[in-house]
């Protein structure tokens, strides 16, 4: 009899490699899960936040080691592309990963953010429709404690409560700050309506977390816990046997008869090679790493689209102030959000648009330009207290779609402090995302006028928002697509990816949600096999 | 810095004349001493902690050796202000005497010297201090030191003290259902707000202008 390891090895200790670490375990699976950074716990995030001078860097206060960069490591991520955007992106590498340093949102898709190509003619479909993921969404809802209100259409199109929901959120909404219900005064009779935006910041005790109290310090972290993040399911996990090895970065997928992938090799700090071998494999190593690591590995690219169809929510951002104190940065960075262009017929011509509503204590953004203009004393304060309380920033979250020339690859040349490549993207706007511009700008310009806005930053600038999609891209035909509708490797059949990258479709909203809820069905499936 | 704007500012807030700053300023002989004092005279302040004066000060030397001396400069010139009135004392300061003020007042304000990155690993900023960052103080009755929360949860649903809110539709308070619905339609922008929007225009003035004075107000 063949001996294993593990039964499942899980490359990758974020929300999502934890999440389903965790249900393996408690379904009495034997897992290793593997991390290439330090497992570090939130006091001490904490205190290098507060003794940190960089406090808007939001990898600053975790660890950035030379075998584990992270996305702001010099020289990790090369990019190529457009002369008028530049490919910023910002992960971690540390246990728990990237929902370290999130602010939560945890949006559903909609039904028609499955089937793009056949409603609106462009983009892909997915295997799977939003029905079959539901169960799904829920439980994710549960493990992680969203926070939302059942109430209301979240595709913004005015209809009742959308979209269907097999129950409530686990928690109720919190307080809506008075800024959002400025905005909503405000933006209302306009024609844009402010929802409630889902997230997971527990409004009351929940699992053994306390309530949000609104530090306004979400990212780079919450100090409290009161927000999920993934540490959270790497401690359960653990705690239930899980073998976490941290600082050993995973190289190398080893093929073996049959196309099944038989093992994992690792790498050391020191140097050192590991080899694992298991029943089954799940890669959840970030959305660009994990297309990286099969790259070099030479495994599931029968379809030669692994590391394609990179996606991200890549928008325009307005900063004004108002004509009448709003204070934001009482509460969490993020509450509400316009959801009015998420859904609507112009997805056939160009890119959907969500607006987020900046929620940050404002004062570090505007002191530093009135002590340029040389205020001092009395006349400094009363400039940052009026700046403070009346500056906003709303922006887009906008729709792109898959496209095989925009890739991530493992460098060709360049090497990590471990002597692994690192990353190389290339990722151009197409005309969908840049149509969304003069609706965007429409938009805009109402919300400027509805508070008399003084611009301080016009949003005539492309940035990106962070969220990684498309890049192991799932389908239903292994001549174009990555996995199958189960996240399952066309080409291997023990080898699994968990990663927002297996998404068809990136809609207008956070991916992780939808990220978790296809790992714990992962989880299932391989559960169900063993 | 323009050194006729940054005398008028300085003199229109009074900070010179709110602190005294005579007598000992000058002749303090400890420069990290000499130090706390010119901070207190340019930022206004008694309060401050001295723990970050000598980190700040020390910070402020070894990025520039010339400081000490710049300092003492600054000190002896603010030293004589009980010989001369405020306005005489200002603008005898010199453009090298105005920098060095403002690299004293800054890094009190925001906590922390230099240029602090947002997407890349390694700037050349330096802490200084968090909860004492005088930025913060201005606007400590309403918003929270990021961190640390004020008054548990829920608290930013309450108009902020000092603010006069306009009436609002009932319930705007609320989520979900009982929250007031939006208008059914979209109005079209006013030509000069999208303007400023797609960054042809820098003021609403200018965006006037621009589209022939097709701007209504809200």
């Amino acid at each position: 009899m063949t001996h294993y390891d593990a039964d499942v090895v899980i490359i990758g200790s974020g929300a999502l490699g934890a999440n389903a670490a965790y249900q393996l375990a408690k379904a009495g699976k034997s897992v290793i899960m593997l991390e290439a950074g330090p497992y570090i716990p939130r006091w001490k995030v904490v205190d290098n936040y507060r003794n940190s001078a960089s406090k808007r860097n939001w990898c600053a206060p975790y660890p950035n080691l030379p075998w584990a960069p992270n996305s702001y490591s010099d020289g990790y991520i090369e990019a190529q592309g457009d002369d008028d955007f530049n490919y910023v992106t910002s992960f971690l590498k540390v246990a728990g990963g990237s929902t370290r340093h999130w602010a939560s949102a945890c949006w559903r898709l909609l039904p028609n953010d499955f089937k793009l190509k056949s409603v609106y003619g462009v983009g892909r479909d997915w295997p799977i429709a939003y029905d079959d993921l539901e169960p799904w969404y829920l439980r994710a809802e549960r493990e992680v404690g969203v926070v939302g209100t059942a109430e209301e259409d979240q595709s913004g199109q005015g209809r009742d409560a959308w979209p269907p929901r097999s129950a409530p959120y686990p928690l109720p909404p919190e307080a809506k700050p008075y800024m959002v219900q400025r905005m909503q005064a405000k933006l209302g009779p306009l024609g844009y309506q402010v929802i409630h935006e889902p997230h997971a910041r527990v409004s009351r005790p929940y699992d053994g977390r306390p309530a949000c109290a609104g530090n306004n310090n979400c990212e780079p972290v919450c100090p409290i816990g009161a927000m999920y993040s993934g540490d959270m399911h790497v401690d359960k996990a653990v705690a239930l046997g899980v073998d976490l090895r941290t600082e050993s970065v995973a190289w190398k997928l080893e093929k073996g008869p049959k196309n099944r992938i038989v093992a994992v090799h690792y790498r050391k700090p020191d140097g050192r090679d590991v080899r694992l071998s298991a029943k089954a494999f799940v890669v959840a190593a970030h959305g660009l790493e994990s297309p990286k690591l099969l790259l070099m590995s030479d495994v599931a690219n029968s379809s030669d689209q692994v590391g394609r169809n990179l996606m991200d929510h890549t928008g325009l951002s307005m900063t004004f102030l108002a004509d009448e104190p709003l204070w934001t940065g009482r509460g969490s960075v993020q509450h509400g959000s316009i959801a009015t262009r998420r859904d609507e017929p112009s997805r056939a011509q160009h890119s959907a648009i969500r607006y987020a509503l900046r929620n940050l204590v404002p004062n570090s953004d505007v002191t530093p330009a009135l002590l340029r203009q040389g205020l001092v004393g009395r006349e400094l304060d009363a400039a940052i207290r009026d700046r403070a309380s009346r500056i906003m920033n709303i922006s887009t979250m906008s729709e792109t779609l898959p496209s095989p020339t925009n890739r991530v690859t493992p460098h060709p040349t360049r090497r990590d402090g471990a002597g692994l490549p690192t990353l190389l993207v290339n990722y151009q706007l197409d005309s969908y995302v840049r149509g969304m511009r003069p609706q965007a700008y429409r938009d805009f310009a109402n919300f400027l006028m509805a508070f008399n806005g003084e611009m301080v930053e016009a949003p005539t600038g492309w940035r990106n928002q962070y969220h990684i999609m498309g890049t192991t891209i799932m389908g239903d035909d292994p001549r174009d697509s990555v996995v199958d509708a189960h996240c399952r490797s066309w080409d291997h059949a023990n080898l699994f990816i968990a990663s927002t990258g297996v998404m068809p479709t990136s809609a207008t909203v956070n991916p992780t949600l939808t990220g978790i809820a296809l790992a714990l069905r992962l989880a299932d499936t391989l559960i169900r096999e063993l | 810095m323009n050194r006729r704007h940054f005398l008028r500012l300085m003199l229109a807030s009074g900070i010179i004349m709110s602190v005294p700053i005579t007598g000992s300023l000058a002749t303090a002989a400890e420069p990290e001493n000499r130090f706390h004092r010119v901070s207190q005279a340019l930022t206004g302040r008694q309060q401050l902690d001295p723990a970050i004066s000598q980190r700040l000060y020390a910070l402020l030397t070894r990025q520039n050796p010339l400081f000490p001396q710049r300092l003492a400069q600054l000190a002896e010139r603010l030293g004589r202000s009980d010989a001369l009135a405020p306005e005489a004392l200002l603008t005898s300061l010199s453009e090298e005497e105005i920098d060095t003020a403002l690299a004293i007042i800054t890094p009190w304000y925001l906590g922390y010297t230099g240029n602090p990155a947002t997407t890349r690993a390694t700037d050349d900023a330096h802490f200084v201090s968090f909860l004492s960052a005088l930025m913060y103080e201005p606007t400590a009755d309403v918003t929270p030191r990021p961190s640390y929360s004020q008054r548990g949860s829920d608290y930013w649903q309450a108009v902020p003290d000092g603010v006069s809110a306009p009436p609002m539709p009932a319930n705007i308070h609320a989520w979900g259902a009982a929250s007031p619905r939006a208008a059914s339609r979209i109005a079209q922008p006013q030509p000069a707000w999208l303007a400023m929007v797609e960054g042809r225009a820098r003021t609403y003035a200018e965006a006037l202008r621009l589209t022939d004075g097709a701007g209504g107000r809200s």
